[in-house]
């Protein structure tokens, strides 16, 4: 594998912004690990980092490039600072740069990504479980398959349990009053989404004892009653990179499964 | 335009590498640049570091991804260490991780141009000498040449005096029994022209206060001498010495010497 640092300009954002990309590189002697290349377009997962964090997040707290080493997969890392994979109400359009300028921008740097929502993926976690669920339920046609790890799903659960319309919170989603039922609102983009061809398959994880559970818990019966393809699972833990370093390798098995070894020649 | 700092495994050296690669990104709201991107396949300039440098160099002493910026360019900045950009006697095969296994890794990743008119090279110093045997050695895949304060070789009588430039050489050369054809690069040219090419285009520049000056104008004296000048040769010597103030001014005039044409084939 190939690990970039990128420093690009979007002219969405209307600013410098950075990524991490993980290329998939044939290789051999490369100790300890073995890189696979296919022939065919690659395909591509953009893994979304939580509040707090950046696109360094997931080199740094998990070993992403040697789970996505044998997958021949393309992993795209961008910030988007605490913007919520959202179209700010005040403040900057990180939901359009997400998910339409920034695979424009990838599959421009590099010609070899595949440009079918078939082969192009998001995950995240947290806030970039949100963010990874509203590429699929918001922006179907650029996403196939999305994977949330204690995500946040329930935005307007959480705007509407604020004292006020100020701060961080007003900024991205607007009046609180106002979430539910909108755009941002994950469980009416599932209900918007629920008969579109372009409905996408949906893996969630949460721990039990996350903060989130209760609404995760929420999204899963919502997801089900509405038909939708579901891989859900959870399992005792919290809010911590020890739970996500493990979910994502399942959710790499999720989206490309293990192929049997080939005999030697 | 972006700036990708890479890192991946070369199977010709068989260690992970560094590599600072620019990539046209066309824009309409970066301040104080013009910026274009190519329709179809990119062309690309592979920028060689001198002794002592590394893949981040050119950056931070040169202002080369906005002067790229306007053309459309991309530029691929490798890591050589002191290899003298050879298959080394003591050491690794750094002629064939630059001149073969980079372009087709950076075609694999960025999906590049593979017309030899669409490829360049160019170094300052080390990486003048070295630009000038990969250029000479694979006529094929690059299209023209830009070499800044060095000479096709940068062997001097009396270098080895020098414990230090004795080591590099050994480390490169050994004793000098076993070399590669890609370094008779002279050769190498003289045959080029012989055959009828194809001959890449070469830009040369040496400043006269350079400590290579010598290796400059001998190199300069072979290409001037060659009837017809079928490398398309072009040589200034410009008062300036081994430093990075000559090596901004004329990484541009190369550029220009390339004669890119953006209004053509990009949009801006």
């Amino acid at each position: 594998m190939a690990l970039m640092h990128v420093d690009f300009f979007s002219d969405v954002l209307g600013m410098c912004t950075q990524m991490d990309v993980i290329y998939p590189e044939n290789t051999r002697g490369q100790i300890g690990m073995e890189g696979v290349r296919g022939d065919a377009a690659i395909k591509t997962l953009y893994l979304l980092h939580g509040m707090s964090d950046d696109h360094t997040i997931w080199q740094r707290r998990t070993s992403i490039e040697r789970y996505a080493a044998e997958k021949g997969l393309c992993v795209v890392m961008p910030t988007t600072h605490l913007g919520w994979y959202t179209d700010m109400y005040i403040g900057y359009d990180y939901f359009t740069y997400i998910t339409k300028e920034l695979p424009e921008i990838c599959r421009g740097f590099f010609p070899n990504l595949s440009p079918r929502r078939e082969d192009t993926y998001a995950a995240g976690l947290s806030m970039g479980g949100y963010g990874a669920l509203k590429c699929g339920l918001r922006a179907g046609d650029t996403f196939s398959r999305v994977a949330s790890l204690s995500g946040g799903v329930d935005a307007a659960g959480i705007c509407e349990a604020l004292p006020r319309d100020d701060g961080l919170w007003f900024d991205i989603f607007g009046p609180r009053d106002k979430v539910r039922g909108s755009f941002n609102d994950l469980f009416q983009a599932a209900v918007d989404m629920k008969d579109s061809p372009n409905r996408p398959d949906v893996f969630m994880w949460c721990g039990t004892e996350d903060f989130l559970y209760q609404s995760n818990v929420a999204m899963r019966d919502h997801l089900r009653k509405l038909g939708y393809s579901l891989a859900y699972s959870e399992t005792p833990g919290d809010h911590q990179w020890k739970y996500w370093d493990r979910e994502i390798q399942n959710v790499l098995n999720w989206l490309i499964p293990d192929q049997p070894k080939k005999e030697e020649a | 335009m972006a700036l990708l700092h890479t890192g991946f495994f070369s199977q010709a050296l068989g260690m992970c590498v560094s590599c600072d690669v620019i990539l046209p990104q066309f824009s309409s709201s970066l301040i104080g640049m013009k910026t274009a991107a190519a329709r179809g396949p990119r062309k690309v300039l592979y920028l060689l570091h001198g002794m002592s440098d590394d893949e981040t160099i050119w950056q931070r002493r040169t202002s080369i991804e906005r002067y790229a910026a306007p053309l459309g360019l991309a530029v691929v900045m490798p890591a050589a260490q002191i290899s003298s950009y050879a298959n080394m006697a003591h050491g690794g095969r750094y002629f064939d991780y630059i001149a073969d296994e980079l372009p087709e890794t950076m075609r694999g990743f960025f999906g590049f141009s593979d017309r030899r008119e669409d490829n360049f090279i160019a170094g300052l110093s080390m990486g003048g000498a070295g630009c000038m045997k990969i250029g000479l050695a694979r006529p094929e895949r690059f299209g023209a040449i830009g070499c800044l304060s060095a000479g096709a070789s940068n062997r001097r009588p009396g270098q080895d005096a020098d414990p230090r430039r004795a080591k590099y050489n050994l480390m490169a050369y050994g004793d000098g029994a076993n070399l590669g054809p890609e370094e008779d690069v002279l050769g190498n040219a003289k045959k080029l022209a012989e055959a009828g090419g194809p001959c890449p285009r070469i830009y040369h520049a040496c400043g006269t206060e350079d400590f290579l000056l010598e290796n400059a104008r001998a190199t300069r004296d072979f290409f001037t001498g060659l009837p017809g000048n079928p490398f398309d040769y072009t040589y200034e010597e410009d008062p300036g010495a081994h430093t990075w103030e000559f090596w901004d001014e004329h990484i541009q005039h190369f550029l220009a010497f390339l004669g890119l044409n953006p209004e053509n084939d990009v949009r801006n």
